[in-house]
């Protein structure tokens, strides 16, 4: 299903994340686990169907290919998006602090 | 060395077959290629290794391979767009997908594949269906035509019937995968898979059924071929050629019977003749045979007498009846009928015979007319013109068979 900015898959959302700076996919899959203290450690299949995905459905670009590796940037859509599903999760959180006590 | 093994286990039963390779690994069997129906292994020490079965291009791409063996997954082979990768089992190991909703992506493709290719299958079969069932049912003789053709049909339609519910049947299982990644769930790479199973049991018998009756297919056809070439498919007769059926001179009983080989000098067209149908389940012979009596005056002419023999042995006992009740229909559409006209065929009772069928001809129904007799599993369907009657034929019939 093309992305319309829905809920993002986790996967998803760290792709994006990891890609606040132009990166190659194996770098990717060591940034995300370092952005996510060691909790995601991501397959290479679950991140390239994203990373294929999120090209296709222009979230995301290749800002280099030497032939041998491909490096990727987020596109003007792809930041609007991934801000977007921050502001999103934020809210989130938000709305369960309450769980944060002891009210359940 | 190299092992081939015929795939029993679908390749979209990923978890099945993920365990499946996994379980040959321990034995010593090492997946290096596929082809369509079989699994080709090497054998090597045994070892405990993890499989995953990957959807994606049909050639794989260079980037998803680097990616996957820097993660320890090295790839060992594709076939029709499903690339399988392998690990050494361990703990650290890191799964190729982490996230199910993603994994249901990949097979998004594989999918929609399969929707069109049933619904493409289902047209092919139908026409195929449609097609054989009306070759089938050409001049009425359905049994008839079966037995001509080796039942090739038949084989025809229940192999599209198969290619159809196999198809569905993957379809189905990759279907109800995705929706279950889509839910949340893990592919179980464990699954149990059957050794033999009932599913397997049919397709081996299909199978076998399907090439025992290719096989006599082909045979008859290079039968066919070789008997037009040689001649020994359609020969011309003699007064001593041997043959299982009624000749005319048993009919006739005349002293100095001269038989009419030729139309003429000039013409060489065969009047007097022999043809037989190369079949595995039905033996076929058509004969022709007419005697020219210069000697003798008949209907305001020379007295030529003629008899068509169509022989028929066939070989399935249950399959007699239809046979007969086939040749019965050939025999009365072979005259001249109106379409309300009621049936002419009468039955008689001959000692000797199992079954005697009488049909007048729309001409002088006395000197031209069919006969169709059984005795056992051979069926002889005779169509006599000559100034002797039923009552000789049926005689002759009778000396026959004693």
């Amino acid at each position: 299903m093309p992305y319309q900015e829905g809920p993002m898959t986790e996967a998803m959302y760290y792709v994006l994340l990891a890609l606040s700076k132009p990166t190659h996919g194996y770098q990717l899959m060591i940034d995300m686990k370092e952005i996510s203290g060691g909790r995601i450690e991501m397959g290479p299949g679950t991140l390239y169907g994203v990373l294929t995905r999120l090209l296709k459905e222009n979230l995301l670009r290749i800002k280099q290919d030497d032939g041998r590796r491909k490096t990727y940037e987020l596109t003007e859509q792809g930041k609007t998006a991934i801000k977007a599903e921050y502001k999103r999760l934020k809210l989130m959180i938000k709305d369960g602090t309450f769980l944060e006590g002891d009210s359940i | 060395m190299r092992v081939k093994k015929f795939r029993t286990i679908s390749l979209y039963q990923i978890g099945q077959m993920e365990s499946y390779l996994s379980d040959m690994a321990k034995e010593g069997l090492f997946l290096t290629g596929m082809s369509r129906s079989n699994n080709i292994f090497k054998i090597n020490e045994p070892a405990d290794m993890e499989y995953r079965i990957e959807f994606g291009e049909k050639v794989l791409n260079k980037e998803m391979r680097e990616m996957y063996e820097m993660s320890g997954w090295s790839y060992t082979c594709s076939f029709m767009g499903i690339h399988i990768f392998r690990a050494a089992a361990s703990d650290t190991l890191v799964e190729i997908h982490t996230d199910p909703e993603e994994q249901s992506y990949t097979l998004r493709k594989v999918c929609k594949t399969f929707k069109r290719l049933i619904l493409l299958e289902i047209v092919c079969s139908l026409i195929v269906i449609a097609l054989s069932v009306s070759v089938t049912m050409i001049g009425g003789s359905p049994v008839i035509n079966l037995l001509e053709n080796n039942f090739i049909f038949i084989i025809n339609i229940a192999l599209m019937i198969y290619i159809v519910f196999e198809i569905a049947g993957q379809m189905k299982t990759i279907i109800q995968i995705k929706k279950r990644l889509q839910m949340g769930f893990y592919i179980n790479h464990h699954e149990p898979w059957k050794k033999h199973s009932v599913k397997q049991f049919i397709i081996y018998s299909m199978l076998t059924v399907t090439i025992i009756f290719s096989v006599a297919s082909i045979i008859c056809t290079i039968q066919t071929i070789v008997g037009a070439i040689t001649g020994e498919s359609n020969y011309a007769l003699t007064l001593d050629t041997e043959l299982p059926i009624v000749r005319l001179n048993d009919i006739e009983k005349l002293e100095a019977p001269v038989m009419r080989t030729y139309f003429s000098k000039e013409r060489k067209f065969l009047l007097s003749d022999v043809r037989v149908s190369y079949n595995v389940f039905i033996k076929e012979k058509e004969i022709n045979e007419q005697f020219i009596q210069e000697d003798m005056t008949w209907e305001g002419g020379v007295y030529t007498p003629s008899i068509r023999t169509n022989y028929y042995k066939v070989y399935i006992p249950l399959l007699v009846p239809g046979a007969l009740s086939d040749v019965l229909n050939k025999a009365e559409n072979y005259f001249i009928r109106l379409p309300d006209e009621k049936s002419a065929i009468e039955k008689l009772d001959c000692k000797g015979l199992d079954e005697v069928y009488y049909i007048p001809s729309d001409m002088n129904g006395e000197n031209f007319f069919g006969l169709v007799v059984r005795k056992g599993n051979v069926i002889l369907w005779m169509r006599y013109w000559g100034q002797m009657t039923r009552t000789e034929v049926v005689e002759a019939s009778q000396a026959l068979f004693e």
